[in-house]
């Protein structure tokens, strides 16, 4: 291959513009005489090239109107919102197709959908909380305790508020299973630590019963001596319950009331039964 | 995914990454497109359509409206510039397609038109500077070499550009280029000719 065979007409618009033809070297004449007849075709060439190139770098660039923008931008605006309603009708305007087959109202039947078993869901673990099952058991108290035979206990101060204490704690002293322990014969082997087989500790703790107390527990206490029968009212089982319920935990050093009900074990409750069998 | 804030930000992005933000039907983007190509297309149009400026002003117009309805068509791989003036192209080959039907049209009816005064017209071309010789020279080529020299001396592509735009080979390019180059630098001369005879006739 020649050394002028890697030169393409391009070559020569690169040679025209930037050399003389006597500048060129003997195989850029060769092969620019290849394609231009003499150096006088080459030199009008030469001229001509010159020319366009500063006519074109010198040419001033018109300016379109202002109102072309204008006229574009609006019609980008409207072609924006067009897209969207055609959007909005391939979801619910599909032509030929029966209301309830859009995909618009599918997709809207299946969220709605969705959101209701959400809320179901949500409902159910609500009614299920621990504060909505002490707010149950609350209104629950609340009832037995205005059908209660107030009366009898008016003077009895705070026992509102013992009832409220004892209500609103997790473990809320049952009235029902004091009632129904009533009428289980009286199990003093069950009891365990604190059995009233043990002679003197039986001795001790009837001397506890019988110790003066103060403040709210004697108000309790006469109010509990005051009923009649073998059953305690709901009010007066729930006062005696608590009074004695308070009254054990504070020989197992337990020195708070609220400390005491937030963790009695069923060990404890039967400490309450017993020690209510045993002042009757 | 670009983050754009203020239209200062548009100013630095390519026209590739513009080109998708419009895409999106982000009108800023399309703002500063139209602002970027908008005088080189005029002119572009003015140029190649007989310097018919309500011509180039609709087809300017044209062009950016496809844009705005067909830029899903456009391929992220490609320049946008090359594509944007692929577009004109072909709106120009279509225009050249109807004119040429309409010129034959006209054609007749002025070859039945008595007495054409060529020495007149030849007198006004006397007047005319280099400009607008080559002007002449480049409206009798045909419609290739015509926009393959536009595209090159006039809005500057390089050899591949023109051969994306014209969706040809660079070697097609540079050897139409060169015979361009070649026909024009014959016809200015053959005008010089001539502008010599009317001179050396008119001041007789």
């Amino acid at each position: 291959m020649k050394q002028f065979d890697k030169y393409d007409p391009e070559d020569i618009e690169s040679l025209l513009l930037n050399k003389q033809f006597a500048e060129l070297y003997p195989e850029e004449k060769e092969f620019v005489l290849r394609h231009l007849s003499d150096e006088e075709q080459y030199n009008s060439m030469r001229k001509m090239l010159i020319e366009i190139r500063e006519i074109s770098q010198s040419d001033d660039l018109l300016t379109p109107d202002a109102s072309i923008k204008k006229n574009l931008m609006a019609q980008f605006e409207s072609e924006r919102k067009g897209r969207f309603t055609i959007w909005l009708n391939s979801l619910f305007a599909a032509p030929d197709v029966p209301w309830f087959r859009q995909s618009g109202v599918q997709m809207a039947f299946g969220i709605g959908v969705v959101l209701i078993g959400v809320w179901g869901i949500m409902q159910w673990n609500n009614s299920n909380t621990p504060a909505a099952l002490a707010e149950a058991r609350k209104e629950e108290n609340t009832l037995e305790t205005t059908s209660a035979p107030i009366d009898s206990i008016a003077s009895v101060e705070n026992e509102q508020q013992i009832v409220n204490v004892d209500t609103s704690s997790k473990n809320v002293l049952p009235s029902k299973p004091v009632v129904l322990a009533m009428n289980v014969p009286l199990q003093v082997e069950s009891v365990g630590e604190d059995s009233v087989q043990d002679e003197p500790a039986a001795k001790a703790r009837e001397a506890e019963v019988n110790a003066p107390i103060t403040s709210d527990d004697s108000k309790l206490v006469k109010a509990e001596s005051t009923s009649e029968g073998s059953t305690f009212s709901n009010t007066e089982n729930l006062g005696a319950a608590t009074v004695e319920s308070k009254r054990i935990m504070s020989t197992k050093s337990v020195t708070s009331l609220d400390a005491a009900i937030e963790a009695p074990s069923l060990k404890d409750y039967k400490d309450v039964i017993e020690v209510l069998f045993t002042a009757r | 995914m670009i983050d754009l804030k203020g239209n200062s930000a548009y100013h630095k992005h390519s026209d590739e990454e513009l080109m998708g933000l419009v895409g999106a039907r982000d009108s800023k983007a399309f703002e500063e497109l139209y602002d970027r190509y908008s005088r080189l297309m005029f002119n572009y149009f003015h140029r190649m359509l007989w310097k018919d400026k309500e011509r180039a002003r609709d087809f300017t117009q044209d062009l950016f409206t496809k844009i705005i309805q067909k830029n899903e068509l456009y391929d992220a791989k490609r320049s946008f510039k090359t594509w944007l003036y692929s577009i004109a192209h072909n709106m120009c080959k279509n225009e050249y397609a109807k004119h040429e039907v309409r010129r034959d049209a006209h054609s007749e009816i002025k070859y039945t038109q008595p007495g054409i005064d060529r020495a007149k017209a030849d007198v006004e071309m006397d007047k005319t500077s280099f400009k607008k010789e080559l002007e002449q020279a480049l409206q009798v080529l045909d419609e290739v070499k015509r926009t393959t020299f536009e595209l090159r001396f006039y809005q500057e592509m390089s050899i591949q550009e023109i051969s994306e735009v014209m969706d040809c080979s660079e070697g097609t390019v540079k050897s139409r280029l060169f015979y361009t180059l070649k026909q024009l630098n014959e016809k200015l001369k053959a005008f010089e000719h001539i502008l010599c005879w009317v001179l050396i006739f008119l001041f007789k």
